[in-house]
Order: structure tokens, then sequence, then C-alpha cells
């Protein structure tokens, strides 16, 4: 569906760039937030260029604010346009969220009610993104804090998206987790219904209770480690999908390279396990 | 409607009140998690400034920073997706700070800070090289008007704050901070990927002022002369220090 190896990948920081680039890590690929490339120039870009000739690399948009009233800004597409041009990325993808309204950038991904006048919306905005950037968007699954009311359930809004846009999906094991605790909702029922064939790309990541909540309300802060019930979750997802590029998210209190390559080494003992029972099935 | 939901929504982020928000909600008792939204919105605001003033939050502490940046974003939230460059004018938002009077320098710090941070994101403009000069028709040399490359940066100040500035950009901050009440003139300017700085004599000063309005080199070096400086000696400096752009010598040569 991409061009990701069906191996584990890593967010890609700067603190991290001169260690990660000579990683010799098998079937390594990184993904970045393009916003924080969207520079005149500068040595990030530099950095960027130096990974993309010896890594697959992916393009994972928090802007674009598809889930909002407004189209997607020209002169952001034309940004996004740019960076593919100069980086071949082997994905590119956004979420069902948005970031923006009526000029003013809130920078968190917001939720969007599943109602069809939404998705309508929606199914257009990323139309627009696909017919710009030519080529096909994964679209991820995001955390959600509060309840919508809403007139379908957030796997039938995105299954519609894939069938009406031809987009892929990025589904989030951690938002999965984190959303269904919040919502009450139950993992393994969403992760059954959610439509397997479209998924390019999986995410994992780390969250946190909330500090004035508690344990009512999970987080999906990126600052912790992942915890075990979503590497069940993952395993669970790739007995269901077969091997898929899996990637390993970590954007606050940032831990050393080798701590991320921990998590790396035993993502990837996932997928392979997951090869390995795609192969007695097949036999 | 979809659209109230999301100007109601807009509201609450932007601290006024969740009243239209809530007919949306499916289940009332998640009003009181609306929260974090808004404060996720409003960290991150802050915290990008705070990524781009590291020697204004040094100064002034964490502490100061917070609510002064919460006030800028709550005045000029962001516009655009990137956020690394957020925070343009925030030197005059410092200004203006009732808190802050007690730090008359501190604007002139996070003027600093900004020109860090838009040397270190500026075009990768070629720069002429001191090979391209020995290269040249000597006679020629004074006609070439090469402009400065797209990350220099020329700050009058109103304080002499570039040395404290400079130590508070370091991970060990200097104790001792030596601010004086005379103006300072400084370049800012990104040389081989690093973000350089000095504080330079007028005269140096408004010799690159002219090259980068696009004066000769010729006539920019004899005003220079008339200030009573060798100009030549700080041209080559600036030649080595990748000052001077390459772009416009198809022109002159």
């Amino acid at each position: 569906m991409t061009e990701l190896p069906d191996s584990a990948g890593l967010a890609l920081k700067p603190e991290h760039f001169r260690q990660a680039l000579e990683t010799p890590a098998e079937g390594m690929w990184f993904e970045v937030h393009p916003e924080n490339y969207m520079a005149p120039g500068g040595p990030r870009l530099s950095w960027l260029d130096a990974f993309a000739e010896k890594f697959p690399i992916s393009l994972h948009g928090v802007g674009m604010s598809l889930g909002g009233m407004d189209a997607p800004a020209p002169q952001h597409l034309d940004r996004w346009a740019q960076l593919i041009d100069r980086y071949k990325p082997a994905a590119i993808s956004e979420h069902l969220a948005w970031t923006s309204h009526q000029g003013t950038h809130f920078n968190d991904l917001l939720p969007v009610p599943a109602t069809r006048a939404a998705l309508s919306r929606f199914v257009e905005h990323v139309n627009i993104m696909q017919d710009r950037l030519g080529r096909q968007v994964l679209i991820e699954n995001p955390s959600i804090y509060v309840a919508l009311k809403s007139e379908m359930s957030e796997v039938e809004f995105l299954r519609e998206t894939v069938a009406r846009t031809g987009c892929g999906l990025l589904l989030d094991v951690n938002n999965v987790h984190v959303s269904c605790h919040n919502l009450g909702l139950d993992a393994i029922a969403y992760l059954d219904a959610f439509p397997h064939h479209a998924i390019g790309e999986i995410h994992i990541a780390g969250h946190e209770e909330d500090t004035a909540l508690g344990g009512e309300l999970l987080i999906d802060t990126h600052s912790a480690p992942i915890v075990e019930s979503v590497w069940s979750l993952l395993d669970y997802t790739l007995a269901l999908t077969g091997p898929r590029p899996v990637l390993i998210e970590r954007d606050t209190n940032i831990p050393t390279f080798e701590t991320l390559l921990t998590d790396h080494v035993r993502a990837q003992g996932y997928i392979d396990a997951a090869r390995v029972r795609e192969a007695a099935h097949a036999s | 409607m979809p659209a109230e939901f999301n100007q109601a929504f807009a509201g609450t982020l932007l601290g006024r009140g969740d009243q239209d928000l809530l007919e949306h909600l499916a289940n009332p008792a998640h009003a009181k998690r609306l929260n974090v939204y808004r404060n996720n919105v409003a960290r991150g605001a802050i915290e990008a400034l705070r990524a781009a003033y590291p020697a204004v939050n040094r100064i002034a502490g964490a502490n100061f920073f917070s609510p002064m940046a919460r006030q800028y974003w709550l005045d000029h939230p962001p516009t655009d997706a990137p956020l690394f460059l957020y925070g343009k004018g925030f030197d005059q938002h410092v200004a203006t700070y009732e808190p802050a009077r007690s730090l008359p320098y501190l604007p002139t710090i996070a003027r600093l800070d900004r020109a860090w941070l838009e040397a270190h994101h500026a075009a990768d403009t070629p720069a002429l090289n001191p090979s391209d000069v020995t290269g040249m028709n000597p006679e020629s040399l004074p006609e070439l008007r090469p402009g400065l490359t797209a990350s220099v940066q020329l700050l009058t100040l109103h304080h002499s704050a570039h040395a404290a500035w400079l130590a508070n950009r370091q991970e060990a901050a200097a104790e001792d901070m030596q601010i004086g009440e005379s103006a300072e003139h400084v370049l800012v300017w990104r040389h081989r990927g690093t973000v350089q700085s000095a504080s330079i004599p007028v005269q140096h000063f408004d010799f690159l002022t002219r090259i980068a309005r696009g004066d000769s080199l010729g006539s920019a070096m004899e005003d220079a002369n008339d200030g009573g400086i060798d100009p030549s000696q700080f041209f080559s400096h600036g030649l080595t220090s990748g000052l001077f752009a390459a772009n416009r010598q198809s022109e002159t040569l």
C-alpha cells in the first residue's frame, strides 16, 4: 500500500540525528512531522536529506486540519508538495482531526463528531489533499477525551472515508487503547471492526493518566514508555493484518536512542511473529 | 450544526466558556475533561515560545515566562501550522508586559533570540568564497554588489546585551550579567550550519547595511574609509565567515 517496509521504524528527533543516521538496525525507517521541516532552509532540512539518502522516510502531518470546516490551505499543501519533492517519502499521513478554525491554529488534534455532515466535509478535504499531492494519504484514528454526539461509530466514519476517497489508514494502537478507555468502549471490538485491508501503517506510543482526573482519563502524551496492554494490542492487531510497518512514537521526555532501539527490537519481534503466522497459514 | 460545533469548541479553547459546546457532548459528565484540550492548546503555544526564546526564559525564569507567553498567545494565537517560527513580535509583547518592567533589557534579549531563530531557519543561499574573489579581475571588484546571505541579521540594540545573551544561550548561564545602557550593534548569521553572532563597531555595521541594500563594494568601502576604518580587512573576514552572497556574481563579473 505504501513503500514503507513491513518492519519497525522510529519517530526521528533532532536530539538523535547523529546516532540515528549511523544506526545499523535492520529494516529501519524514520517518520517526521513535515510541519517541523517547513522552513526556508537551515541544518534541519540538510539532516533530513542525509536520512532520506539512507532510509525510507514517512511524513506524518499534524496540521492539515482535514476534519475542520475550512478546506486545506493551498499554502500548506504547496509546502507539503515541496517536501514530497525533496524527500521522496515512502508514505504520507494525516489525522481524523481538526487543528485550525477561521485562521487560528490550535496545534492540537481536536475531535470530529462522527456525523454525516462532518463525514462529507472530511471526504472532500481528503480528496483535495490527495489530488494536490498526487498520491494516497493514510488517515490516523485520533485519541479522544470526550464523547461527542454522533450518527455513526469512528470505525464506520473511517471505513466510509476509505470507500469514498481511496485513502489508506494509519492505525494507532495506543490511540485505540486511550480512546476506548476514555469512552468506555472495547478495544478488541474496535480492532476487530477496523477495515484491516486499508491499514498501511501502525503506530504505538506511551500515554499518561490525566494529572487532574487520574485513571479516569488517559492522555496520549507520547511522553512515557509503551504499556504492556498496548504491546498486547499490537500483537493482536498484527495477527489480524499480517506484517505491517510499525512506528514507535515518542515526542516529549525523549529517552536515549538506545532505549528507543529496545522498543524497536521488540516491535520488530511482533512483526516477525506475524510473518511466521502468515506463512504457516499459507502452507 | 457542525459549524456551531467548531465555533463553540474554538471558544472553549480560547477560554470564552464551555456553554455553547455542552450541547454537542454525548456525556455531560465529560465537560470537566475539556480542560485537557484547553491545556494542550495553551501549553503547545507556550512551549513553542519557550523553545524559540530560550535566553528570555532563562533570564526571566520559567515561572515568569509561562504567564507572559500565555498572554502573548491569547493576544496573538498562531495562524499557521509550523510553530517553530511562531512568536514574531514577542519582543514588543515583552516590552509592554507590565510585570517585565523591572527587566528593561528583556525585549533586547528577545530580539536576539528571534534573530538566532531566523538565522537558523533562513534559506540556504550560496555564499561568496574567498576563492571567488581571488579569481576576479581586481578592477571589477569595486563594482561587485554581492548583497548578504539570507541568514544575516543586523541589529541595533538599545542595551549592550550581546555578551549576556550569549552566556544565557549556553547551558551554563553566567551568574554575573553585564548589561550596559548604551546601544550595541550586533551581527547574527549562519555559517556552515551553525548560527554565529558578534558585537561589531558601528562602521562595520554601516558597511554591511550598505552591502545589504545592494550598494557596490567600492562605494561602501569608500564611506567606511571616511569613517576612519580600514574596511578591506573586515571585508576579507566577512568573506571567510560566509556573510556575502554569491548570487549576484553573474551580473558583475
